[in-house]
């Protein structure tokens, strides 16, 4: 694992009472990426009996992590010292990423004994996956208090006149489908299938819950811990998705073969880090392997030769077209990808394809 | 009778004290009214009229008579030890009620509660721990000294009870405080069956001296100079110099009834060296005074046992004096405390109670500026140096010393400042401080407070991170407060240091110390109910109930927990409803000891399932009770869960620590397997 460079000096939240988990942190005193010299007052914190200068214990340059803010806990890391000047914003993320991961590692001084304090409002788990569903914000709701449910999404939803257009799969219970007509083998590795459901020859299959009228080609390969795939969706011949982090296909999405691949895992960060790579048969004890969940919306068009990227969030009515490469992050609803992984809104190709004409 | 025996075989005869004076005249014929007492009940005894055990002074009568005939009932504490008959009869005790009590009849003193080594009036008690009441000795002659009274303490002693650590912890306070205390060993050269120079090296006298305490090495062979020789004794303790007197006596017989081992040529010559043997043994006048006292004390007997009926109207409840109902606290909002930490309220709280004279604080290290070990006692000592000392590394000297003044009138709170010295106070506070008001039949009540800091999450090791509440807990007698951050904490204190009057064990902990106060629920909760409500003569102390914000929503567990544990409950409470929307009612106590299941048994009842949360190691202890009291009163099945620390020391190193201490994570699998 990588270290904090050695000459990255860390500024923390002192303890100066020991009775404080929480202190203010007033001011920085010397602004980001300036040189200061050692001894001198880099910033200020108000503990619950008086206010305390953090001083740079040596000189160098400074950087901030954390913005001043009422009540935090001791211990917390809010800049740090460099010796040598970092030009290279990545880099400074870089550094931060670290020194971030550090401090998870460290075993806090303040674990789950920390007071709940300035929290009003709750938002829950299920609340918040109906939200982003339905592409809204927690401002929506007007609630400022207290405990948002799912049931009080979903009611907001109904008085709206949207009621939840759930795209989880619709799982139907499989003593029902028996008597429907599935073109499913026994041998298939699916969890849970809706009705009319199509798997060609040569598909092979793991942990998959697909819904209705679902319609794989031959020879896609679907694996990993959790894929679902919505209603009406189509796999191309040949797909290949791996899904060991989880994959949640939306309704009528239409992935095109062959080629197309979708990965939630990646060893690409080990490549830069220096290793080492491992193999599938080892298990890679890298801090920088990871996994990363993919979720694509509904109504979605994947060209083939597609690779997509741990991490990917595809929102509703979304291009990709072929042979793109798409990277890790969101894309928002009625866009479209290149094939460099670029994204349009509003070129004349985009509104050539959505004009009805 | 074997026993009449004693009186009279002896050869020398030499009257060593001027005869005939009326004080000489009242000195023996005291002395003999106490031997014939004994030897009557050792006749009782042996007929089978009284159970358990009596611990006769037959030998000894002059050294109670001695320093009795210098005291003022009713001014002057006296405090006996287990072999305390005599002096109970010296200091004006009635003979009656005693023998009463001893048969547990109708009149006894203490109500059949407390028997031979457990008597009480006016000033005089006699407890059967021994050593334990020379601290509580001195407290009581520093609650004098506040009031400025004449009075003085006697505090017996025996040669057996020089081997109690708690003798020496009080001759420290005692001569720290200059108390007007004196300490009064009878030295009968044997404790119970071992013959003391078998286990009391060095010389005793050099040992009280080296503590600054005036020494007096006497004898009660001749009782006349004993008496005078303790008059300047008592007026020098008066004075405010406490006093240590050694007197060298002896006891004819057993030590209780027929266990004497030995031999026959010791007794004979102890008997030779009795001064009151002697006299009988020349005076046949007193001869037939002693056994006519010996019949009249029958007498008395026989008429308890013609007169009532075994037992009498005796009862067996109220371990707890009754708080009146209108001083039930109100435990309403108190917004102005809201935003300041735990230390804080405590420390204003503690500066409030101060402002009565005859409120009291002690412990180690409190005086400013260090202000105690963490800081909840700053700047008492500045603005109230009177009220507020350091005392020395002595916790049963702590305590004891607490309970004296307490059952002197004055209002003390001690510091303990680590909840694992709970050890080394559980001694006086669950023998004497918890037993005083039922033994001596609710002639004395010890409403005090001592404040123990408790629980880990500090990294300080096997020692300095228990939780050891629970010694307490189940002790009739005991109270134990364990508030939380969202108790009115400054007013629960206030409560129980102005109303409460019994001895309360008030658990702080170290971690809710930087917490701060908040009267408001976590979010997603509503207030339910507070109550405040009296039970079996007791107060049972805010109880808050808190239930899911909306109404409707039914709750799926119900948590119960006191103290720091309420921390990580309410976490885990938090991610129980994000997660997986599951929400819950959170029953937290303040008053662990003795407890009430009413709100738990509301809640559960609806909730179904149960989940008990201590600070501590959960076995045997508080979970375990709430969930057999709980179980008892709802109807149809409850998931149950009961989680503490683990079942090891807690370790040092922070992670360790936090392995061996429950965490809110625990609780949320815990939960999510059972529901």
């Amino acid at each position: 694992m990588k270290s904090i460079p050695g000459n990255i000096r860390l500024l923390q939240i002192p303890q100066i009472n020991p009775n404080d988990y929480y202190v203010d942190f007033l001011e920085w005193r010397v602004s980001h990426s300036a040189h200061v010299d050692g001894g001198v007052a880099v910033a200020s914190v108000e503990t619950s009996k008086s206010v305390i200068d953090i001083t740079a214990d040596v000189s160098g340059y400074l950087y901030h992590l954390k913005e001043p803010a009422k009540e935090m806990k001791v211990g917390e890391v809010i800049g740090f010292l460099s010796q040598s000047e970092i030009q290279s914003e990545q880099l400074q993320i870089e550094i931060a990423h670290v020194i971030e991961r550090e401090a998870n590692n460290r075993v806090p001084m303040v674990k789950d004994n920390a007071p709940l304090i300035g929290e009003a409002l709750v938002v829950t788990k299920k609340a918040r996956e109906v939200l982003t569903r339905a592409g809204l914000t927690v401002e929506k709701l007007n609630k400022k208090t207290g405990v948002i449910k799912e049931s009080d999404v979903l009611q907001y939803l109904r008085s709206q006149g949207r009621p939840d257009d759930s795209d989880r799969v619709a799982i139907v219970d499989l003593r029902e489908s028996i008597n429907r007509k599935n073109h499913i083998d026994e041998t298939h590795g699916i969890l849970e299938h809706g009705v009319d459901c199509f798997i060609g020859p040569g598909v092979s299959l793991s942990n998959v819950r697909i819904g209705d009228r679902v319609w794989i080609n031959k020879g896609a390969t679907i694996y990993g811990k959790s894929v679902q795939i919505g209603s009406d969706s189509y796999v191309g011949p040949y797909v290949w998705i791996e899904g060991h982090a989880g994959v949640a296909i939306g309704r009528s999405v239409h992935i095109a073969g062959p080629g197309t691949c979708l990965y939630t895992h990646s060893g690409m960060k080990i490549a830069l880090q220096g290793g080492p790579m491992g193999n599938p048969g080892h298990k890679v004890a890298s801090d920088y392997y990871y996994e990363q969940t993919i979720s694509i919306g509904n109504n979605v068009w994947i060209g083939p030769n597609c690779t997509i990227f741990p991490g990917v969030v595809i929102e509703n009515n979304v291009v990709v077209m072929p042979n793109a490469l798409v990277k890790s992050g969101l894309y928002p609803s009625y866009c479209l990808i290149n094939p460099d992984g670029s994204v349009e809104h509003n070129s004349s190709f985009v509104k050539q394809l959505s004009s009805k004409s | 009778m074997r026993a009449l025996a004693y009186c009279g075989a002896v050869r020398t005869i030499r009257p060593t004290f001027a005869r005939g004076s009326f004080m000489t005249k009242k000195l023996i014929l005291d002395a003999i009214n106490i031997r014939a007492f004994e030897l009557a009940i050792l006749n009782l005894y042996q007929k089978g009229f009284i159970n358990g055990t009596v611990h006769t002074c037959v030998g000894q009568e002059y050294c109670a008579v001695a320093i009795n005939s210098l005291l003022t009932p009713g001014l002057d504490y006296f405090l006996g030890t287990h072999r305390a008959h005599g002096h109970y009869l010296a200091y004006g005790g009635n003979a009656e009620h005693f023998i009463a009590e001893l048969m547990g009849r109708e009149g006894a003193i203490c109500g059949g509660r407390g028997g031979t080594q457990h008597l009480c009036f006016s000033r005089f008690y006699s407890n059967g721990i021994q050593g334990a009441f020379a601290p509580i000795g001195v407290g009581l002659a520093y609650s004098i000294k506040q009031k400025k009274e004449n009075g003085v303490v006697v505090i017996q002693l025996g040669d057996g009870t020089l081997g109690e650590g708690a003798i020496y912890e009080a001759a420290t306070f005692a001569a720290i405080k200059a108390v007007p205390a004196i300490f009064y060993l009878e030295h009968n050269k044997y404790a119970q069956s071992t013959e003391t120079s078998a286990t009391t090296p060095g010389d005793i006298k050099l040992r009280f001296e080296s503590f600054g305490l005036a020494v007096t090495e006497l004898s009660d062979s001749d009782p006349f100079a004993l008496t005078e020789n303790l008059k300047p004794v008592v007026r020098n303790a008066r004075a405010g110099t406490p006093q240590f007197v050694i007197v060298h006596t002896r006891r004819l017989l057993a030590h209780s009834k027929g266990d004497d081992s030995r031999s026959e040529s010791i007794i004979e010559k102890l008997k030779r060296e009795d001064p009151l043997t002697q006299q009988l043994s020349v005076d046949q006048g007193l001869q037939s005074a002693l056994a006519q006292r010996i019949a009249h004390f029958e007498n008395i007997a026989g008429e308890l046992i013609v007169r009532g009926s075994v037992g009498g109207n005796f009862t067996i409840e109220d371990a707890y004096p009754e708080i009146s109902p209108g001083t039930l606290p109100d435990f309403g909002d108190t917004e102005e405390l809201d935003g300041l930490s735990v230390l804080d309220v405590l420390n204003k709280a503690l500066h409030k109670l101060l402002e009565q004279d005859n409120c009291l604080v002690v412990g180690e290290d409190l005086v400013d500026p260090y202000g105690g070990a963490f800081k909840v006692t700053k700047g008492l000592s500045t603005k109230y140096p009177t009220q507020v000392f350091s005392t020395p590394i002595s916790e049963a000297a702590i305590a004891g010393f607490s309970i004296g003044c307490s059952m002197g009138g004055l209002k003390p709170i001690a510091e303990i400042m680590f909840g694992d010295f709970s050890t080394l106070i559980a001694d006086q506070i669950i023998n004497s401080a918890a037993k005083f008001y039922f033994m001596y039949n609710k002639q004395v009540r010890c409403p005090l407070v001592f404040r123990i800091v408790s629980g880990g999450g500090r990294c300080y090791g096997p020692t300095h991170s228990q939780s050891l509440e629970r010694i307490f807990c189940g002790v009739p007698g005991i109270k134990v407060v364990a508030p939380s951050h969202r108790h009115n904490i400054a007013r629960l204190l206030t409560f129980v240091v102005n109303e409460e009057q019994s001895p309360i064990v008030w658990v702080e902990s170290k971690v809710l110390y930087g917490h701060k106060v908040s009267r408001n629920p976590l979010v997603g909760f509503r207030r339910k109910r507070t109550t405040t409500q009296s039970f079996r003569g007791s107060c049972q102390i805010e109880n808050i109930v808190f239930a899911p914000e909306d109404s409707d929503t039914r709750p799926t567990i119900t948590f119960v927990t006191y103290g720091e544990g309420l921390i990580s409950v309410e976490a885990a409470a938090k991610k129980l409803i994000i997660e997986d929307e599951i929400f819950s009612d959170i029953v937290v106590v303040s008053q662990i000891w003795p407890f009430e299941v009413t709100d738990i048994v509301a809640s559960v009842a609806e909730s179904r399932a149960l989940c008990v949360v201590e600070p501590g190691i959960s076995a045997y202890g508080f979970g375990g009770a709430i969930v057999a009291e709980t179980c008892k009163r709802v109807t149809g099945s409850v998931k149950i869960l009961q989680l503490g620390a683990k079942h090891v020391p807690i370790s040092a190193a922070r992670h360790l620590e936090q392995e061996t201490l429950l965490s809110s994570d625990c609780i949320y699998k815990n939960v999510r397997e059972i529901l």
